[in-house]
C-alpha cells in the first residue's frame, strides 16, 4: 500500500494539479502585487506595502487583536466543544441524529440571518437583556452589542459546529472497549479521559481548533456588524481595501502577513501540539 | 467502575452545559424561524400576528428560488468533487513517503488560511488573464478549492487512527488492492468522508465572497441573493426563506442519515 | 423564432408527453413519429410567431449584461424596462446581483474583456472607470432624455447617467429623543450619549456624513483633521459605526441606537412602516450622491445600452423607482402626492445641495477610512 509507482504518481497528481493551477497560480499573482512599487507605477519590486503595514501602530494593533480573538475563539471552542462532540459520538444513534441536526443547522445559515439573530438576542430590547431582567440580575437593559464579549460568543457559535464535528469524527474511531478496559483497571472517568482518550483523540482536537482559529481571524462580516466598527480585525480591513478602496497591492501585503501568522499557528499546532497531545498512542502501522 | 467525586461534579457540569450549548447554538434560528411567521411587515421579535404571507412572497419570489435551485445544484457538484480531489489528496499524505510531503500538505490546507477575499481577487485576475471568463465551472473550481481542505483535514485525522491491521488481513485473504480499499477501507472511512461531505457542502451553500467575485448574470446564488435582498429590502421574506433553508437541510441530512448509516458507527 | 425558454418547455413538455404513453402502454404511436408529428405541429404554430418576429425587432438576438443589487431594484428594471424592452424590441437584459464594489472589481479586474455591457454604480465609483477609461461618453443624441436630466446632476460631464439622487439626513427617534437634530453638530450632543449610529467611510453614505461633519467644523478636503478631532470627542456618543446600511436600519429599529446620520431613502421607508422616525435636512446643506447607468466602451452593443438607458429616464420608470426606494428622481418628473411627502429632493430643496469632487473624494477614500478607524478605537 505505499509507493507503488503509478497508483502514488497518479493519486496524487489530481490533487496536485487542481491545486497548482486554481491556488498557486493567482496567489502568485497577488504576492506579485503586494511587492509592486507604486511610485514605479507596479513595475519595480519593493516592500513599500509591508512597511507601510508595520510602521503604523493601528494596523499592528488590529493585527494583535485579531490573532488574540483568534487565539480565545479556538481555545474556547475546544473546551465548549469536546464534550459535546465526545457525548455525540458516544450515544446511540436515534439520539445523536437529532443533536446532530442541532448543530449543523447553524452552518446552513446565510451569514447575514444569524447575525441578525444575534441582534434580537443582544440588543437592548431583546431577549438576552429581557431574561436578566426578569430574572432580576439587572435593573436596567444593558448594552450588550459592539462589545469584545458579543463578537467573541457570536464568532463561537459561527465555529463551534466545526469543532463538534471534528471532534465527533475522532472519537468515534477511538473503541470504547478501551474505555471499559481502563475502568476495569480501576481509573475514573476523568483519568481514563486523560490518559486514554485524550491523547487518542489529539489529532481530531488540534485539527479542529486550527480550523476554528483560522476562520475567526479571516472572518469580516461579523467583525464589522456584531463589533459596530469599534473592534476592528484585519479581515474586515482587508476586504475593505479590496473592495472599496480598490488598494489591491495593499490588500495582498495585508493577506500576506495574516498569511504568515497562520501558517505559523499550523506549523506550531502540527510540530509542538499534536505530539505533546498524542504522546502514548501506538499506532499499528 | 469507580466514580470519583471529580467524575461526579464534570458529570454534573456536562448535563448542564450541554444543553445550553445546544441552546446557544440554535437560538438565532429558532429566532429567525419564530420572525418569519409574523404578520407585520417588520423583523421584530416577538413577531406581531401569525401569518404565512412571508412564504407566499419568499416561494413565489423569482429571485429566490431560482437563487436556491442553484445553489443546491453547486453544493452538490461542489461536494462530490472535492471530496473525490480531498481523498486523493489524504491518502497520498498518510500512507506514502516523498519528498516535499510537508509542502504538499500545506498546499492542500492553504485555502483555509488565505481571506477569501484574497482568494477570490487572485482566481478573478488569473482567470481573466488566461481568459476564461463567464462560465459557471469558474465558480464550481473555486469552491471546490475551499472546500478541499476540510476534506483532507477530516478524512486525515481519520485514516491516522486506521487500523491499517484489517486492510492487511484482508489482503492475506488475497483480496486485491482495489477491493480492500472498496470494502475496508472506505466503510471504515465513511463517518469522515460524510462529515467532510457536509463541511464541503455547507461551505459552498453559504459561500457569498467567492459568489459576488467570480458568479455570473442570471445565476445568482442564494448567499448573494439574500445578501444583496438585505441591502435593498429588509423585511420577514428574509426570515421566511431561511426558514425554507434550514426545512432543506434537516431534509436533507435526515436523508443523508438514513442512507449512509450515519448510525453505523462503532 | 421559438425563443430559447420556449424551447427549453417545448422540449420538456414532449418528454413528459412520451413518457405518459409508454406508461400507460399505448403502444399505438412510435416515440420517433411522435415527435416528429409534435415537431412539425410546433413549426405550425410557430409560423404566425416567426411572420410577426419578421416586423424588425430592433434589438433582436441581442443580450446585454450588466450588474444590478438585487431586491426590489431589479424588479423595479425587470418588470418597467426589461421586460416591456424585451416585446418592443427583443432585447435581452441579463442582471448579475451582487454589490457595487463587487461590479467593480470585475470589471477592473479584466478591462479588456469586461463582464458587463453597462454598470449600474454610484457616484464614487465612477471616478476609478473613469482613469481606467473604461466608460464610454454619452450625449444628448445618443440618449434623447439626459436632457431631461438636473444639470447639476451630472457630476463627471458626459460620462455617467445619473438617475436617481440619494441623501444624507439626519434621522431621530421621536419617542426617546425630546430635543430635535438640527445640524451635524447635535450628533455631539450630551444628551445623546451611546445612542448614534453612523456609517463608517466604507459605505457611501459615511463619506457623505465626514462631509457634512466637514462642512459643519470648518475642514476642507484637503484638511480633515477638525473632522476627526470632532470625531474622537464625540466617541462616547457613538454605539456604532456600519458598513452597512441596513444593519443601521435594523439598529434604529431595534432602537439599538436613536439618531444619526443615513440615507433619506432608509428614514422614508421606516417612515413609510409606521416607526417614529423623523427627518431632517441639516444646517450645513444636503450632501448627496446619484445612482448612476454608464455604458462601457467595451460593449459591442452600445446602441441597445442606450435604448435602456433612455428607457429608464422616462417618467414612468423613474416614478416607479421613487416609490420604491423614496429616492428623488435626477429630473422634473412630477412626484404624486402620496410620496411628496417623502421626497427630500424637489423644487425648495434642490438649492441646498452642495456639490462634491468625488475624484478628490474616491482617491482619498482609504485614508478616510484609516483615519476614521483610529478616531473611534
Amino acid at each position: 500500500m505505499h509507493k507503488s509507482g503509478l497508483r502514488f504518481g497518479v493519486t496524487a497528481a489530481i490533487p496536485l494539479v487542481f491545486l497548482m493551477v486554481f491556488l498557486v497560480a493567482p496567489i502568485v499573482l497577488v504576492f506579485r502585487s503586494s511587492l509592486s512599487d507604486p511610485a514605479a507605477s507596479g513595475a519595480g519590486v519593493s516592500l513599500f506595502q509591508y512597511i507601510r503595514f508595520f510602521s503604523d501602530s493601528y494596523y499592528l494593533s488590529v493585527l494583535a487583536d485579531t490573532v488574540l480573538f483568534g487565539l480565545i475563539t479556538a481555545l474556547l471552542s475546544i473546551v465548549i466543544g469536546f464534550p459535546i462532540g465526545y457525548s455525540l459520538a458516544r450515544l446511540p444513534p436515534k439520539q445523536r441524529r437529532w443533536r446532530l441536526l442541532l448543530v449543523i443547522i447553524p452552518l446552513s445559515l446565510s451569514l447575514v440571518v444569524i447575525v441578525f439573530g444575534w441582534l434580537v438576542l443582544l440588543g437592548r430590547g431583546g431577549l438576552l437583556n429581557d431574561v436578566l431582567l426578569w430574572l432580576s440580575l439587572i435593573d436596567r437593559p444593558q448594552r450588550f452589542l459592539f462589545t469584545r464579549g458579543a463578537l467573541l460568543a457570536v464568532l463561537l457559535q459561527e465555529f463551534l459546529p466545526f469543532m463538534i464535528l471534528s471532534v465527533m469524527s475522532v472519537v468515534s474511531q477511538i473503541d470504547p472497549v478501551l474505555e471499559h478496559a481502563s475502568a476495569s483497571l480501576r481509573a475514573d472517568r476523568y483519568t481514563t479521559f486523560r490518559k486514554v482518550i485524550l491523547p487518542m483523540a489529539a489529532p481530531g482536537i488540534v485539527s479542529g481548533a486550527t480550523l476554528v482559529f483560522i476562520l475567526a481571524v479571516s472572518s469580516f462580516i461579523t467583525p464589522e456588524i456584531i463589533g459596530g466598527n469599534k473592534i476592528q480585525m484585519l479581515g474586515s480591513t482587508i476586504y475593505a481595501q479590496v473592495l472599496t478602496v480598490l488598494d489591491w497591492p495593499f490588500a495582498a501585503s495585508m493577506s500576506f502577513v495574516l498569511l504568515a501568522i497562520t501558517l505559523l499557528v499550523v506549523a506550531l499546532t502540527n510540530r509542538v501540539f499534536k505530539p505533546l497531545l498524542s504522546v502514548g498512542v501506538n499506532r499499528a502501522n | 467502575m469507580q466514580i470519583s467525586v471529580r467524575d461526579r461534579m464534570m458529570g454534573l457540569a456536562g448535563s448542564i452545559l450541554r444543553p445550553f450549548i445546544y441552546l446557544v447554538l440554535t437560538l438565532p434560528a429558532v429566532i429567525v424561524v419564530v420572525t418569519s411567521f409574523t404578520a407585520g411587515t417588520t423583523l421584530n421579535f416577538p413577531p406581531e400576528g401569525f401569518s404565512l404571507r412571508w412564504y407566499r412572497a419568499a416561494l413565489s419570489s423569482d429571485v429566490f428560488m431560482p437563487a436556491l435551485w442553484m445553489s443546491l445544484k453547486l453544493a452538490c457538484l461542489t461536494m462530490v468533487l472535492a471530496v473525490a480531489i480531498g481523498m486523493c489528496a489524504s491518502f497520498v499524505l498518510d500512507r506514502c513517503e516523498f519528498r516535499g510531503k510537508a509542502l504538499f500538505r500545506t498546499l492542500t490546507l492553504s485555502p483555509l488560511i488565505i481571506p477569501m477575499v484574497v482568494i477570490g481577487l487572485g482566481l478573478l485576475q488569473f482567470m481573466a488573464w488566461i481568459g476564461w471568463t463567464q462560465s459557471l465551472s469558474r465558480l464550481v473550481a473555486g469552491h471546490i478549492l475551499i472546500t478541499i481542505p476540510y476534506v483532507v483535514r477530516t478524512v486525515s485525522a481519520s485514516l491516522v487512527l486506521l487500523d491499517r491491521n484489517l486492510e492487511q488481513a484482508a489482503m492475506n485473504l488475497r483480496a486485491r488492492p482495489a477491493k480492500v480499499l472498496l470494502r475496508i477501507t472506505i466503510p471504515l472511512l465513511a463517518p469522515a468522508m460524510v462529515a467532510s461531505a457536509v463541511f464541503a457542502f455547507v461551505t459552498s451553500f453559504g459561500n457569498i465572497t467567492l459568489s459576488i467575485f467570480l458568479g455570473v448574470a442570471n445565476r445568482t446564488t442564494l448567499p448573494v441573493a439574500i445578501f444583496t435582498y438585505l441591502e435593498q429590502s429588509y423585511d420577514p421574506a428574509l426570515a421566511a426563506i431561511s426558514t425554507i433553508v434550514i426545512a432543506l437541510t434537516v431534509g436533507i441530512l435526515m436523508l443523508v442519515g438514513r442512507l449512509v448509516g450515519m448510525e453505523k458507527v462503532a | 423564432m421559438v425563443g430559447r425558454l420556449q424551447r427549453r418547455e417545448f422540449f420538456a413538455f414532449c418528454v413528459r408527453v412520451d413518457k405518459t404513453f409508454n406508461r400507460k402502454g399505448i403502444a399505438t404511436m412510435k416515440r420517433r413519429s411522435f415527435l416528429n408529428l409534435a415537431g412539425a405541429t410546433a413549426v405550425g404554430l410557430g409560423f404566425p410567431m416567426m411572420a410577426r418576429a419578421q416586423q424588425a425587432k430592433r434589438f433582436d438576438g441581442i443580450t446585454l449584461r450588466t450588474n444590478g443589487y438585487g431586491g426590489e431594484s431589479t424588479r423595479v428594471f425587470r418588470e418597467f424596462v426589461i421586460k416591456p424592452l424585451r416585446e418592443e424590441t427583443g432585447l435581452n437584459v441579463e442582471i448579475q446581483d451582487g454589490s457595487a464594489s463587487g461590479a467593480m472589481t470585475q470589471v477592473l479586474a479584466s478591462p479588456n474583456n469586461p463582464p458587463f455591457d453597462f454598470v449600474m454604480g454610484d457616484s464614487p465609483n465612477l471616478p476609478a472607470l473613469i482613469k481606467a477609461g473604461l466608460l464610454a461618453p454619452v450625449t444628448v443624441e445618443q440618449i434623447p432624455n439626459i436632457a431631461k436630466i438636473r444639470p447639476s446632476a451630472r457630476e463627471f460631464g458626459e460620462f455617467g447617467v445619473p438617475y436617481l439622487t440619494n441623501a444624507v439626513v439626519l434621522t431621530y427617534n421621536e419617542k426617546h429623543v425630546q430635543t430635535p437634530l438640527k445640524s451635524y453638530k447635535d450628533l455631539a450632543r450630551p444628551d445623546l450619549r451611546d445612542s448614534i449610529g453612523m456609517l463608517s467611510p466604507e459605505n457611501t453614505g459615511g463619506i457623505l456624513t465626514l462631509l457634512g461633519l466637514a462642512a459643519a467644523y470648518g475642514a476642507t478636503l484637503d484638511n480633515m483633521t477638525p473632522v476627526f478631532d470632532a470625531l474622537r470627542a464625540m466617541k462616547g456618543n457613538i454605539a456604532s459605526a456600519t458598513s452597512s446600511s441596513v444593519s443601521l436600519v435594523q439598529q434604529l429599529e431595534q432602537e439599538e441606537v436613536v439618531a444619526g446620520p443615513i440615507f433619506d431613502g432608509r428614514v422614508n421607508n421606516m417612515r413609510a412602516k409606521g416607526l417614529p422616525m423623523r427627518k431632517v435636512i441639516p444646517d450645513e446643506g444636503i450632501f448627496a450622491l446619484y445612482n448612476t447607468l454608464s455604458p462601457l466602451k467595451t460593449s459591442k452593443h452600445l446602441d441597445a445600452v442606450y435604448a435602456y438607458i433612455n428607457r429608464v429616464l422616462t417618467d414612468e420608470v423613474l416614478t416607479e423607482l421613487m416609490k420604491a426606494y423614496r429616492y428623488a428622481p435626477v429630473t422634473d418628473v412630477p412626484i404624486s402626492a402620496d410620496v411628496a411627502q417623502e421626497i427630500t429632493i424637489n423644487a425648495e430643496t434642490v438649492n441646498l445641495l452642495k456639490p462634491v469632487d468625488w475624484t478628490k473624494v474616491a482617491s482619498m477614500q482609504g485614508a478616510l477610512i484609516e483615519q476614521f478607524k483610529k478616531a473611534l478605537q
